[in-house]
């Protein structure tokens, strides 16, 4: 409605509803070993040669390596001189790559037990990961169901998990899933003794037939004043698969199969984004310290990326390509890496 | 096809086949009082031209109507590619979008119309020229009891018709004709546009990475226009003279997905000193707009925006249609006519945008 004040007052329509969005995608996986960083780092590289502001955190407090794909051996400042007081804010540690779109927060590995974060610093690494300016801030995290990993996988706005075709990954991206699920739901209610036991003891005791809608049902029959909250925050939970190093036809539905056993036995609806498949060249680019998207741009692995970010609905800015158009995109990426190249100290 | 033909194709055989295609719309009410309907109309709907810039320069009217009636709804129908504008207008309640159309069919058109008659308009003025079919069709399917607008020698749409000068008119002056028609008095300020200091620099973060304190921009606005304007290739001598005369500057080129590939051709050949913006959110370009030294344009949206923001602009322009789209009163805007332009020797670029 028209605010009459402005009406006698001023002659200037202020626009401030200003409304800056801004993604925090977390990347995780389970296994090690299934491309989480390289897929992290190519995300993110994509992201900002379609135009947008991105800043990379490097989340796998154990075993940071995600600097290593931006030909930094040893960065100038970590993650550690945040979390150790040595710097005030966490934008005092983002380091500037060659495209001027796309930043970086290095890991760092050097403290022991970092990788076990206590929760006042967890805390505060979440407060300033939210006060970062950027359109997406994409965090690798390491392998695993550490609580620090579950733990920034539960709070982004959207987690990935990337997958390999091979059973041992599915296994664990499995785990991922069913272990983020009763975080989530352990987060909501841990304050609650009785509901929390209840959780615990479903976990623990569950075995192969019993599925999270009966753990739902549990709740509801027992304590139904927390019934619905409970089935909203398994609705609300999903994740994006994709499937990493694929290498035949068959293991596509093997993806598609997996993402209905997580819905049959997790309740939780996946969204499959796509698969990139197996890639010598991802091999190269990784000696060499690039992002594939940069190194080997005209590749299939590349344009996998792009297919990826244009399922999810990301357009390009420059208005160069979109979902049906993006097998083209090789020649815009060539001039992009070149770009990238010649800025390159 | 140049767009000259496609208007004249739309003039000649599309707008009367459409019109024949409509059906007569039955008034709201069979009887009703025309003086009890001006004096205190329930909704009002006002569709705004499809020209660019046609919103911004329909401010200060649209202003003027919510005055005059301040207890009434009031509801502007805008096209699709200006909604992000529209919307933005606060005095308005509800803003109704559609899609430019050749022929009155399709489903999203049919909801576009529903949407205008619930519930029923009362009074309905069509802020249109004779050149733009689409708001002056819709503004008839409302049914509003009372529809005014401009004449239209074959679409009797209206029914309070007001014969336009026949001389070319600044087009503010154009619209007030309208107004003062009907008794509304006009308002004396012009309405202009900002953001506040705190969300400017939010925005200017955000889009300009690597910003310095003292660095300079530039704006081109390469949007798509009517009529006349420079090729996509002096567009791009315009943007590497800007860089060549201003060693320091980045150039911001604002495009519309018309004309995309201008603006990406500015950006591959130029590099990282042109930063590419899609016209496409109110906010964000006002606050761009302000960062920037001074804008060049043609007679777009962005053109518009910035002489109703005071900013400085350098305009390509036909001379036969400066008197309608810039006013007399404007000192903050240089034209060139883009024929002339079209023969520019370097010397002359240099010297038109030091």
């Amino acid at each position: 409605m028209f605010n009459k004040q402005n009406e006698s007052t001023s002659s200037t329509i202020l626009l401030d509803d200003v409304h800056l969005e801004k993604r925090i995608w977390a990347v995780a996986g389970g296994k090690g070993g299934t491309g989480k960083t390289m897929v992290t780092t190519n995300l993110g590289v994509g992201l900002a040669i379609l135009g947008y502001k991105v800043i990379l955190i490097d989340g796998d407090l154990g075993g940071a390596d995600l600097h290593l794909s931006f030909g930094m051996p040893v960065p100038k400042r970590n993650l550690n001189d945040f979390l150790s007081g040595r710097v005030a804010s966490l934008s005092d540690v983002v380091l500037p790559t060659s495209s001027a779109n796309l930043n970086l927060i290095c890991g760092g590995s050097e403290l022991i037990g970092l990788a076990n974060l206590p929760f006042q610093r967890k805390e505060k690494l979440k407060r300033h990961i939210n006060q970062l300016d950027a359109d997406f801030i994409l965090v690798d995290l390491g392998a695993g169901t550490a609580y620090n990993t579950l733990d920034f996988f539960v709070i982004s706005n959207e987690g990935f998990i990337v997958c390999n075709p091979e059973p041992q990954a599915k296994i664990d991206a499995y785990s991922f899933v069913k272990n983020a699920v009763y975080r989530r739901l352990l987060q909501a209610f841990g304050k609650n003794t009785l509901l929390k036991d209840l959780i615990i003891n479903f976990g623990n005791n569950a075995q192969r037939a019993l599925k999270i809608r009966d753990l739902l049902n549990l709740i509801e029959d027992q304590m139904p004043q927390h019934g619905e909250k409970a089935r909203d925050l398994i609705t609300s939970f999903r994740p994006k698969l994709i499937m990493n190093k694929l290498r035949k036809k068959s293991q596509l539905e093997d993806a598609h199969r997996f993402t209905y056993l997580v819905k049959e036995y997790l309740s939780v609806e996946m969204q499959y984004l796509g698969h990139i498949e197996y890639d010598e060249k991802v091999v190269d680019a990784c000696e060499k310290m690039k992002p594939y998207l940069l190194d080997q741009p005209t590749s299939k692995v590349s344009l996998s990326i792009y297919n990826t970010l244009f399922n999810m609905g990301i357009r390009d800015r420059q208005l160069r390509y979109d979902k049906k158009s993006y097998k083209k995109m090789s020649q815009s990426v060539e001039l992009e890496s070149k770009i990238w190249k010649e800025n390159t100290p | 096809m140049t767009s000259q033909a496609v208007g004249w194709l739309r003039q000649n055989l599309f707008n009367p086949v459409a019109y024949r295609l409509s059906s007569v719309q039955k008034p709201n009410d069979s009887t009703f009082s025309v003086a009890q309907v001006l004096k205190s109309p329930n909704q009002i709907l006002i569709a705004a031209d499809s020209h660019p810039g046609a919103i911004f320069l329909a401010a200060s009217p649209i202003w003027a109507i919510r005055n005059h009636y301040p207890n009434a709804q009031i509801c502007l129908l805008a096209r699709n590619d200006r909604a992000f504008i529209a919307r933005e207008i606060p005095f308005v309640d509800r803003v109704v979008i559609y899609e430019d159309f050749l022929l009155p069919l399709g489903g999203k058109l049919r909801e576009a119309i529903d949407q205008l008659q619930t519930p029923p308009f009362d009074l309905a003025f069509c802020f249109s020229t004779e050149s733009s079919f689409c708001p002056a069709y819709l503004c008839y399917k409302s049914g509003a009891q009372i529809r005014i607008g401009f004449q239209r020698e074959n679409f009797p749409f209206f029914n309070i018709r007001i014969v336009p000068k026949p001389n070319e008119t600044y087009e503010e002056q154009r619209l007030s004709l309208l107004l003062r028609t009907l008794g509304i008095p006009q308002v004396k300020e012009r309405v202009s546009w900002s953001v506040s200091k705190e969300s400017a620099e939010k925005i200017l973060n955000r889009y300009l990475v690597g910003r310095k304190p003292d660095e300079q921009f530039i704006a081109l606005d390469v949007s798509h226009t009517e009529g006349h304007r420079p090729s996509p290739k002096k567009f791009q001598e315009i943007a590497e003279s800007i860089l060549q005369n201003n060693k320091q500057a980045r150039l911001l080129v604002f495009f519309d997905f018309l004309q995309r590939k201008t603006a990406q051709q500015i950006k591959e050949t130029l590099g990282p000193r042109v930063l590419l913006f899609e016209t496409d959110d109110l906010p964000k370009i006002v606050a761009l707009l302000t960062a920037c030294q001074y804008i060049i344009a043609c007679n777009s949206d962005l053109f518009h925006l910035g002489t109703a923001m005071g900013l400085p602009i350098k305009g390509f322009f036909p001379t036969d249609d400066l008197a309608r789209w810039i006013s007399p009163n404007n000192k903050n805007v240089e034209t060139f006519d883009p024929e002339t332009a079209k023969n520019w020797s370097p010397d002359q670029m240099q010297k038109a945008f030091q």
